[in-house]
């Protein structure tokens, strides 16, 4: 045990890097345990199926940096599939500019109601948007108790099955960069540079760095805060278009489940709960170890009722070992 | 031309009905370094706050602020900082998980409304700006990762980057070692030369303040004293100006103590790596014993492990003659041992519990009734009780512990140990941010407390005043190891400054 934190004490280069590595050492292991190989096509599969969850881990990243957490983010995003697509069938089919405007619109309305509780009313943003994820879901439910949509706009198979580009394996099968991967990969990149190059992006860091400080700097807190809790509406909105195109119907629960697995890939990736510390690079690969987690899974049989356990026990292990790293600095 | 910077006439500043700032005149020139001293709460940091805009004064017709020479129509931070007022608070209000160069400029991107960063631009802004006060750090690393020292010069350099003409510190060599602070002094000094006027705040006279052009002292809201010439001031004029009072006499405390006794607590090559080793060392009966280290010397680490909070790596400890284990510090309570620790704030209190509750905690055992429940009326009896005996001045002991001033939380820490009837006490800072009065208070309590219950008491500090007025026997601790141990008749402050290599 000593010698195991002594050479994650070691490892001083930052998170993104470890963890880099950690997926190596991952591959590696699945690969040798299950007797597969992993091609690059394994890599574009792994990215489209993870694309919901990545446009979510941005929207958690934000509101984690600024020191704040929101866990109604899954809520709104089954809010946004369903009024989405329900209108979308109701009006003629539309197109997919079309859903990403709604849902998007209607995620940061719904992000602005938690916003304005935690920003200008200053209540506690863990029991509020707990409150808020109860009651959204609720609504969905009470308003349609039957919230799944089977048959969904033509636009959706269109979507989510289109690539970027195509290659071709040596057995004569095509692959690529899906819609949905190249969709989750380009916001990836603004939040990036959002977070890296702007004013905002760095308001972020500095309010969840140190909130008495940042007052004192001017900045503006309630601010900076409202803009994060809209924005995560607006992403969740996003993520249940991606969500819905990626298994062709509406099902308000599937989306609603992801709710932790999205948070611990976060924190997986390097951020703090206490604010201030993370980046999109270390939430990207936190996804990606635990999408590869669960696709090793069922590669090695293992019956899916275990996912839970296996992301309960991801979730201890990157906090340990987050806590063994800040204690060698 | 006139050379001043700030005036300020007449100020007034009343919370409810409490003055906290009666008729307050007060001249900073350019390249002044002003100290403005008083005790806790006698409202220094509300003047520095309504400096800096952050608290109104009371809108009266004869109050008002002037900046060179232009009287203030109105006065908010803004207007304060854009004049150049820039305060460094004794959390010198960093971003710890963010780099020096974001740290230093960031107040300039808020001012600017800068929208985008270059940060090659802002490192480069940031590298000159720590040359100016001489730290040799990248400013591409993390705020946290630097010593408290270097985190003051970064605020200081954050404060010459915003174009400071009047740079307010509060109690800025709280926490800084010999070095350390002579750097400061260099800094300030150079402050100085460019014309930035320089306001420190504290409670007593220390490095920094020798080098002050000016000293206000101020006590119960209102400037007692200004003094223009320094040289001359000793801390007994300061205490004496600060408390009001004559300073209370200071003869040293020499009990007899019988050494053929047998000692009520006795260490025997007490090691841990790291932090001391073969410590020996005996305590007796009605005396205190007084350690003398510097921060890092092992002195807390020691008493930690007496305590039960931490473990010895090998030792041995007897109590009374009685060898005994203590691994926690419930075996420690058991064999009459009480801790009262360095940090009182944050070890020593529940700060926002009322006084009650916190004298209670340490007796919740010994006051329950045949059902096992707690008995609310001796609750209340037990606490009345040693408010009453510490003199806790307090209207009611149902307010909270941070209602009252830190000689008084003190008493309340003081209070909570003496309840459990300890025959050792170990008290590690009794008197840190504690002001002179209520500090010969306390030490006042100490004596009595030893003479009247015949206890043992172990007094840690790092002030040699401290230990020569107040314990018969000292030990200097340095690098983990006692260095020199002497009976306090025997021994002069300059040995005890040689034996910490303080000289």
């Amino acid at each position: 045990m000593n010698i195991i934190t002594k050479t994650i004490k070691r490892t001083h280069s930052g998170q993104e890097v470890f963890l880099f590595l950690l997926i190596i050492v991952l591959i590696l292991v699945i690969a040798t345990i299950s007797n597969t190989t992993y091609r690059l096509e394994n890599f574009f599969d792994l990215l489209k199926s993870s694309s919901s969850y990545l446009v979510l881990a941005i929207a958690v990243l934000l509101v984690m940096l600024s020191g704040g957490i929101d866990v109604s983010f899954s809520s709104i995003a089954a809010v946004t599939a369903y009024v989405t697509i329900h209108y979308q069938n109701t009006h003629g089919g539309g197109n997919v500019w079309q859903a990403f405007l709604i849902a998007g619109l209607l995620g940061v309305g719904l992000g602005a109601i938690n916003a304005v509780l935690i920003s200008f009313f200053n209540l506690p943003a863990l029991i509020v948007t707990l409150a808020t994820s109860n009651i959204f879901f609720g609504l969905l439910l009470e308003n349609v108790p039957t919230a799944h949509i089977s048959k969904v706009p033509e636009w959706v198979g269109k979507f989510g099955s289109g690539r970027i580009f195509e290659l071709t394996n040596a057995a004569g099968n095509t692959y690529g960069l899906s819609y949905l991967a190249f969709t989750s990969l380009v916001l990836l990149a603004i939040f990036a540079i959002v977070l890296r190059y702007t004013g905002l992006g760095r308001n972020i860091y500095a309010i969840g760095s140190s909130r008495e400080a940042a007052r004192r700097a001017g900045i503006s807190i309630w601010r900076t805060q409202f803009f994060i809790y809209c924005f995560v509406g607006f992403l969740s909105g996003i993520a249940s278009i991606l969500n819905t195109s990626l298994i062709s119907y509406v099902n308000p629960f599937n989306i609603q489940a992801v709710t932790m697995d999205v948070i611990a890939a976060v924190v997986l990736g390097g951020a703090a709960l206490s604010g201030g510390k993370g980046s999109i690079i270390g939430s990207f690969l936190g996804v990606a170890i635990l999408f590869l987690i669960k696709n090793s899974l069922v590669q090695l049989g293992v019956p899916s009722t275990w996912d839970s356990i296996i992301v309960g026990s991801v979730l201890i292990i990157s906090i340990a070992i987050t806590m063994i790293r800040s204690e060698s600095n | 031309m006139s050379q001043e910077f700030l005036k300020i006439h007449h100020i007034y500043k009343t919370f409810d009905a409490v003055k906290a700032l009666v008729d307050v005149n007060l001249q900073i020139e350019k390249s002044e370094i002003h100290c403005i001293i008083g005790e806790n709460g006698c409202g220094k940091s509300t003047l520095m706050k309504i400096i800096s805009g952050v608290l109104p004064y009371d809108p009266l017709e004869q109050s008002y602020i002037e900046i060179e020479g232009k009287r203030m129509e109105s006065y908010t931070p803004a207007i304060a900082m854009h004049a150049g007022i820039q305060v460094i608070y004794q959390d010198l209000a960093l971003f710890p998980n963010l780099t020096i160069a974001e740290n230093i400029l960031t107040p300039d991107r808020i001012a600017n409304r800068k929208h985008f960063i270059n940060h090659r631009n802002m490192h480069a802004q940031a590298a000159s700006a720590l040359m100016e006060v001489q730290l040799h750090a990248d400013p591409s690393q993390y705020v946290n990762t630097l010593s408290i020292a270097q985190q003051q010069l970064v605020a200081i350099s954050r404060a010459i980057t915003n174009n400071v003409r009047l740079l307010i510190m509060d109690e800025p060599t709280a926490s800084l070692g010999k070095s350390d602070v002579d750097h400061l002094v260099q800094i300030i000094l150079k402050l100085k030369e460019r014309g930035v006027a320089i306001i420190f705040i504290g409670h007593k006279l220390d490095e920094v303040m020798k080098i002050a052009d000016a000293i206000t002292v101020i006590r119960d809201g209102q400037i007692v004293e200004r003094l223009d010439n320094v040289s001359y001031v000793t801390e007994r004029d300061l205490a004496k100006y600060m408390t009001g009072k004559d300073e209370v006499s200071y003869d040293p405390f020499l009990p007899v103590i019988d050494t053929t006794q047998k000692p009520v607590l006795e260490l025997q090559q007490f090691t841990k790596k790291g932090h001391f080793s073969n410590i020996d060392m005996k305590l007796y009966r009605g005396e205190i014993l007084g350690i003398i280290g510097l921060v890092g010397a092992g002195r807390t680490e020691l008493m930690a492990s007496i305590f039960g909070l931490d473990n010895k790596d090998s030792g041995t400890l007897l109590v009374d003659g009685k060898m005994v284990e203590i691994k926690k510090v419930q075996d420690a309570i058991h064999h009459g041992i009480a801790l009262v620790p360095e940090n009182r704030l944050t070890e020593g209190l529940f700060t926002k519990k009322s006084i009650k509750k916190n004298i209670n905690v340490t007796m919740l055992s010994a006051l329950l009734s045949k059902l096992g429940l707690l008995k609310m009326d001796e609750l209340e009896r037990h606490s009345q009780l040693w408010v009453d005996a510490l003199k806790i001045k307090t209207p009611n002991h149902l307010n909270p512990a941070t209602s009252l001033s830190g000689g008084n939380q003190q008493r309340i820490v003081l209070a909570k140990w003496l309840a459990t009837h300890p025959s050792i006490l170990i008290l590690d800072g009794p008197t840190i941010g504690i002001d002179i009065g209520a500090k010969a208070e306390i030490h006042q309590l100490i004596r009595q407390l030893v003479q009247e219950k015949h206890i043992a008491v172990i007094m840690i500090t790092d002030e040699i005043a401290e230990v020569m007025q107040n314990s018969s026997r000292i030990l200097v601790m340095k690098e983990g190891q006692f260095v020199l141990e002497a009976d306090r008749k025997d021994i002069s402050e300059d040995q005890i400054k040689h034996a910490l290599g303080i000289v």
